[in-house]
């Protein structure tokens, strides 16, 4: 009995031991899954790319571009590095891809048209639009002898870092062991801090300081000094604070009471940036005579209600911001891209009544035949300012840098663009053709004529073959000396032949005002149609209007079937930073590729609308009548024929 | 290819050749039978309006059909036609309703014309003594209600009531309409044809 009890006893114990042991193993197959599964589940977060939605609090190590820790009393005060100070939670590389940065890299596809930089040289009367990205009509800046370096000197000043402030440069002209490279500013975007100073970058960059210019714009620090006085030899890292000092080179102070007792800086850092720091670099600022000012205007109709950019431009840590035209959900093949379209937010998927995003409204339009949404964007009714009789002039924070104080943003000043110029525009999304509004310049540049190519030439090589010709007059006393001076027809003349003097086999020629200008003898110009003189021009998104002020808002069709409507006869002129008589002007239905006279007889169709459809709503009244007449008639007979055949059993 | 591009041309093709068969079945014996049988010919002004509404549907049904067929929208010139012809056509078509409701009213009283003995489509056999047999009575019915259905989508179209949605119904409305219009034309000129003997 004992023994079976022992037995059982011992058997009870060796199945209680199986089933304690199987448990373990269980819990720990379990809590092995529970880690495997967290483990895979975090591996699908992107490094540095925390999940939650709070703000995460930005106490930050320091180093410089050589690794070294920063604190306040190092000597020599090195500015901090981006790549480094942010790179270690931030895969900075992976940063460097987004679309802010990869313009020059030639495997990344350039999307619709948008703003090109331009490049403006006064005395050359040069407008030219120039781009990494091969967006048609635009040129490569190596065209016109951009190497990076110079590129960043030009166009750094608007640019948030990275892409050409870090490429290979065999630009002898290059200073880049001085300037060090220009790294991405996290900060140009993402500073929280309202003493973050953009325009701290500008300076930085016109002094060569491009390893300081990050630092330049915080308060964590100031930099004092100019990396373009100093020789090319000169190598920050070897000169002691006091030696920079005195050969006038950059030197940082770091504000210590920036740095905790960890010797880690503050940032007051955001996710999502404000409008404001995306104002910045996307200011758009109308000119001319009769453009209201910038208080008697209304900003863009999703800032007014509240959102933000980045409320629809998104992106991850990649930072592919999403543009959100039609077509690019296609193209990089992300279909949930299409919901942050003006017909995917607006529209949505759902139900009739339902919104879309955010709350969007759903728009009725009430009265518009639906033949309208093939043949337009929905911009061309709701973006931009609304068509006038001629194309106004417009100035842009990259084009104009309008952010600065000065004359290159004087009413005058070029590069001129126009806008809104309503342009016909393939849709990406399906490949169909519409009207949308379109900012637009007008190419004038320098070039030589072989064969059907015309191949531009850079104002520095304009110059050094017409250096005296070319030279400013002096501006003329009074009001007059705030207009700008134009190269004239004469100088355009003496330049051609000053070009045409060094043999290249090629022919020299001015581009400009919708124009080639060649030379016809020693007196002459002549001037002729070329593919190279036609139009960039880049599609509006913004502002965007409320809806009540939309082209055709409450059946106000004459807003654009009017005769000489602005929507399709207002005047875009072709205006250069070089004088060659009236430019020439062209009309909206130009590029909008209508036929003038059926636009013209359409219009006035509307001019008659009233009375053909007060006329056809009697028609059709009066017929419906007579069918309803009748079928109660019809009704009637019926009911007497039955009645008879009832009564006759 | 849209529904309707398929629709139009399968109901369009379909039409002729049932009327084709129907030719070639007993149209000899009906046009003889057209010919032997008494006329009321319609007066001048009558055909005058008749021919321009004629006329006016025609330029209708290119200008519509001819860009549905292809799958195109309709706009530009040809909009612009098909603008211009609407009235016409829906004025000549009231004009002829107050001229002809009467004379082929819906008929069904015993002893009515439109129930004495012959089939629709023989003109011969149905003419009555309002001059109109059963099969033109159905079909002027038929174009009248037909045509009330295209005016009045197009101009509640153009007022400030419906959204995309209800333009968009409007506009199916229209031209699947329009479609049983023309095949209602169709008929109506192959009796015409038969009823002038024309086989």
């Amino acid at each position: 009995m004992s023994d079976k009890s022992t037995n059982t006893n011992g058997l009870k114990h060796e199945t209680m031991r199986n089933v304690i042991a199987t448990a373990a193993l269980a819990a720990l197959g379990l809590l092995f899954s529970a880690s495997t599964a967290i483990a895979a589940e975090e591996s699908q977060q992107p490094p540095g790319e925390p999940a939650s939605r709070s703000t995460h609090v930005h106490h930050v190590v320091l180093q410089d571009t050589e690794g070294n820790k920063i604190t306040p009393s190092s000597d020599p005060t090195m500015p901090f590095s981006t790549r480094l100070s942010c790179g270690k939670c931030h895969d900075y590389k992976t940063v460097g891809g987004g679309w802010h940065f990869n313009a020059p890299d030639p495997n990344v596809a350039p999307g619709r048209p948008a703003q090109p930089w331009i490049l403006v040289n006064r005395r050359t009367g040069t407008q030219l639009p120039v781009s990494y990205r091969p967006w048609p009509g635009t040129y490569r800046p190596a065209d016109v002898g951009l190497t990076p370096w110079k590129f960043v000197s030009t166009f750094g000043r608007h640019m948030p870092g990275g892409g050409p402030g870090e490429m290979p440069d065999d630009d002898p002209q290059s200073r880049w062991l001085v300037s060090g490279k220009l790294e991405i500013n996290c900060q140009t975007c993402h500073s929280g801090d309202p003493a973050h100073d953009q325009v701290q970058w500008l300076l930085a960059i016109s002094e060569q300081n491009f390893m300081w210019a990050p630092l330049a714009t915080t308060t964590i620090g100031s930099v004092k000094g100019s990396a373009r006085r100093v020789p090319d030899t000169y190598d920050a890292f070897m000169e002691s604070n006091q030696q920079a000092a005195s050969k006038g080179a950059p030197v940082v102070t770091y504000d210590a009471a920036k740095f905790d007792a960890a010797g880690r800086a503050y940032f007051n850092t955001v996710h999502k940036p404000a409008p404001a720091r995306c104002y910045f670099c996307h200011t758009n600022h109308r000119v001319g005579p009769g453009t209201p000012e910038k208080w008697e205007t209304d900003e863009d109709v999703h800032l007014a209600a509240g959102l933000t950019c980045a409320d629809c431009h998104r992106n991850s840590l990649d930072h592919q911001i999403t543009r959100n035209y039609e077509g690019e959900a296609e193209a990089r093949g992300k279909p949930d891209l299409a919901a942050l379209t003006c017909r995917g937010c607006h529209l949505g998927d759902g139900p009739e009544t339902s919104s879309g995003r955010l709350g969007a409204p759903r728009p009725r339009h009430v009265g518009l035949p639906t033949l309208h949404f093939e043949k337009l964007s929905c911009t061309a009714c709701h973006s931009g300012p609304a068509p006038r009789d001629r194309a106004g002039r417009v100035q842009t924070s990259r084009a104009h840098a309008i952010e600065f104080h000065g004359e290159h943003r004087g009413d005058d000043a070029p590069p001129y663009i126009a806008e809104p110029v309503f342009v016909k525009q393939v849709n990406a999304r399906d490949g169909h053709e519409e009207i949308a509004p379109h900012r637009m310049i007008w190419p004038a540049f320098w070039g030589r004529l072989k064969g059907d190519a015309i191949t531009p030439l850079s104002p520095d090589a304009v110059i050094d073959a017409a250096d005296k010709i070319l030279e400013t007059k002096p501006a003329p006393e009074g009001e007059a000396a705030k207009k700008i001076t134009l190269i004239s027809r004469e100088q355009i003349l003496e330049t051609l032949k000053a070009l045409a003097a060094a043999d290249t086999g090629a022919e020299p020629v001015y581009v400009g005002g919708g124009k080639v200008h060649r030379l016809a003898g020693d007196t002459q110009l002549t001037s002729a149609d070329h593919p190279a003189a036609r139009p960039y021009s880049w599609p509006i998104a913004h502002d965007v209007r409320p809806a009540t002020q939309a082209l055709g808002y409450g059946g106000r069709c004459t807003d654009c079937h009017a005769r000489k409507s602005p929507f399709f006869f207002g005047e875009v002129a072709a205006e250069v930073p070089a004088d060659l008589g009236k430019p020439e002007t062209l009309a909206m239905h130009h590029f909008e590729k209508l036929d003038p006279t059926a636009l013209t007889v359409w219009a006035l169709t509307f001019e008659f609308r009233p009375v053909f459809k007060a006329m056809l709503f009697t028609v059709g009244g009066l017929m419906a009548a007579i069918v309803i007449l009748y079928a109660f008639r019809a009704l009637g007979a019926i009911l007497r024929w039955v009645g008879a055949r009832s009564a006759r059993g | 290819m849209t529904t309707f591009q398929t629709i139009t041309i399968l109901a369009g093709g379909g039409a002729a050749a049932v009327l084709a068969l129907h030719f070639l079945a007993a149209g000899r014996r009906l046009c003889r039978e057209a010919k032997a049988a008494p006329r009321r010919p319609l007066g001048r002004w009558q055909r005058l309006l008749y021919a321009v509404t004629i006329l006016s549907l025609l330029v209708l049904v290119f200008t519509g059909f001819w860009p549905a067929v292809r799958g195109e929208p309709l706009r530009g010139w040809l909009l612009m036609i098909h603008n211009s012809a609407a009235p016409a056509f829906a004025i000549g078509l009231l004009v002829l309703a107050f001229l002809w409701a009467e004379r082929r009213p819906a008929g069904l009283r015993p002893g009515a014309a439109g129930l004495r003995p012959g089939g629709a489509g023989a003109p011969g056999a149905t003419a009555s003594a309002t001059g109109f047999g059963r099969g033109q009575r159905l079909i002027f019915w038929a174009a009248a209600l037909l045509a009330t259905t295209l005016v009045l989508t197009m101009m509640f179209s153009m007022v400030q009531i419906f959204g995309t949605p209800g333009q968009e119904l409007l506009f199916e409305i229209h031209r699947y309409s329009a479609l049983a219009m023309v095949l209602v034309a169709m008929v109506h000129g192959y009796l015409v044809a038969l009823a002038r003997g024309l086989g």
